[in-house]
């Protein structure tokens, strides 16, 4: 790593950590005790009452802390992925404009409105091209944020189970193979090229809107805590 | 709320070795994304390079990262990123110890 890219805080960032170290020590005590009773019966037997009480009321402390770091790296890491997932849905939803027009095209030949060797090649290559866009995309977002674009890890797994959020995954993924066919069916119908380019814009917007709601629910799901924040004190 | 504590119960033990608060987030971070470069983990940590890459290496001698050295374009000639992934085992025992840490929360 290059100097540049070091953080200036780093010395004292790096005493903080010692000092977080240390705190594990005390707490392992701590969450032995806790979690392991029997281990640590002899101990609690020859302190005093209060004492141990205390002791397990920093642990528990402690280990709220422990979560809490937890949840707030997940908002972190949500506004992280959620800013590479907007910058990447507007030009998906810009690559459906051509898109929809080489469907249109395909419609029209199919149609028989136009047979030419050289407007099938040229419409063909332009929709390899549009189709595999994507990847340039996928591999734009994982260069800003840092992340895989497809988490297949439990955690994402788990977030189908959130019916908002399936419902949000599939309406979009189904608009994005379907809503371009419409313009294939007006070119079957010998429709022209100026309601080619409105089905084509309000295919890019509504994909763009079903994209973005699709995001939101991703976020919302992702930020989701690990575990609800307690205040041990509160019993 | 997606609960992974539905799916089977998880035995909570404290680990030691995640459990500090580094490491510890480190994790947490990896058990959300599966998989995440340096730099995205260094920034979120606001730590240093060098406590980073510390505190990735501590994980992956346990056995709970993998670290992977890639070329990207882009990022200089000759100049590999660093990918961290979570090993099965890792997981295991971060979700362990996450369970561990409810229970001392709980009183248990």
């Amino acid at each position: 790593m290059t100097d540049e890219t070091r953080n200036p805080e780093a010395e004292p960032q790096a005493a903080a950590t010692g000092a977080g170290e240390e705190r594990t020590d005390m707490s392992i005590t701590t969450a032995t005790n806790t979690v392991m009773p029997n281990a640590a019966a002899g101990d609690s037997e020859t302190m005093p009452s209060d004492t141990a009480s205390g002791i397990d009321a920093l642990g528990a402390l402690d280990a709220l802390n422990s979560l809490h770091e937890l949840n707030s790296d997940r908002d972190r890491m949500a506004k992280r992925s959620e800013h590479g997932m907007r910058a990447m849905c507007i030009h998906l939803s810009l690559l459906y404009i051509p898109g929809v027009l080489a469907y249109w095209s395909i419609g029209l030949m199919f149609g028989g409105r136009f047979v030419s060797d050289i407007a099938y090649i040229v419409t063909m290559t332009a929709l390899v091209l549009i189709v595999l866009s994507p990847l340039l995309l996928i591999a734009r977002y994982r260069k800003t944020t840092g992340m895989p674009a497809f988490a297949t890890n439990s955690a994402k797994r788990a977030a189908f189970r959130d019916r908002r959020f399936f419902a949000a995954y599939l309406t979009s993924i189904i608009a994005q193979l379907l809503l371009p066919w419409t313009g294939f069916a007006w070119g079957f119908i010998g429709g022209n090229w100026i309601g080619a380019i409105v089905l084509a814009v309000l295919t890019a917007l509504a994909i763009y809107g079903l994209e973005r709601w699709h995001i939101r629910e991703w976020t919302r799901v992702s930020r989701l805590p690990v575990a609800p924040e307690e205040d041990p004190h509160a019993r | 709320m997606p609960d992974k504590s539905n799916d089977s119960p998880i035995e909570p033990k404290f680990d030691e070795t995640i459990h500090a608060p580094v490491r510890l987030r480190i994790c947490g971070m990896l058990d959300a994304y599966d998989k995440l470069r340096f730099d995205a983990l260094r920034d979120t940590l606001d730590v240093s390079d060098a406590v980073c890459s510390k505190h990735l290496k501590t994980l992956a001698d346990h056995g709970y990262v993998t670290l992977s050295k890639k070329a990207e374009r882009g990022s200089g000639k000759g100049y590999k990123v660093t990918w961290a992934s979570f090993t099965d085992a890792g997981r295991a025992a971060f979700q362990a110890h996450v369970a561990a840490l409810k229970q001392i929360v709980a009183g248990g």
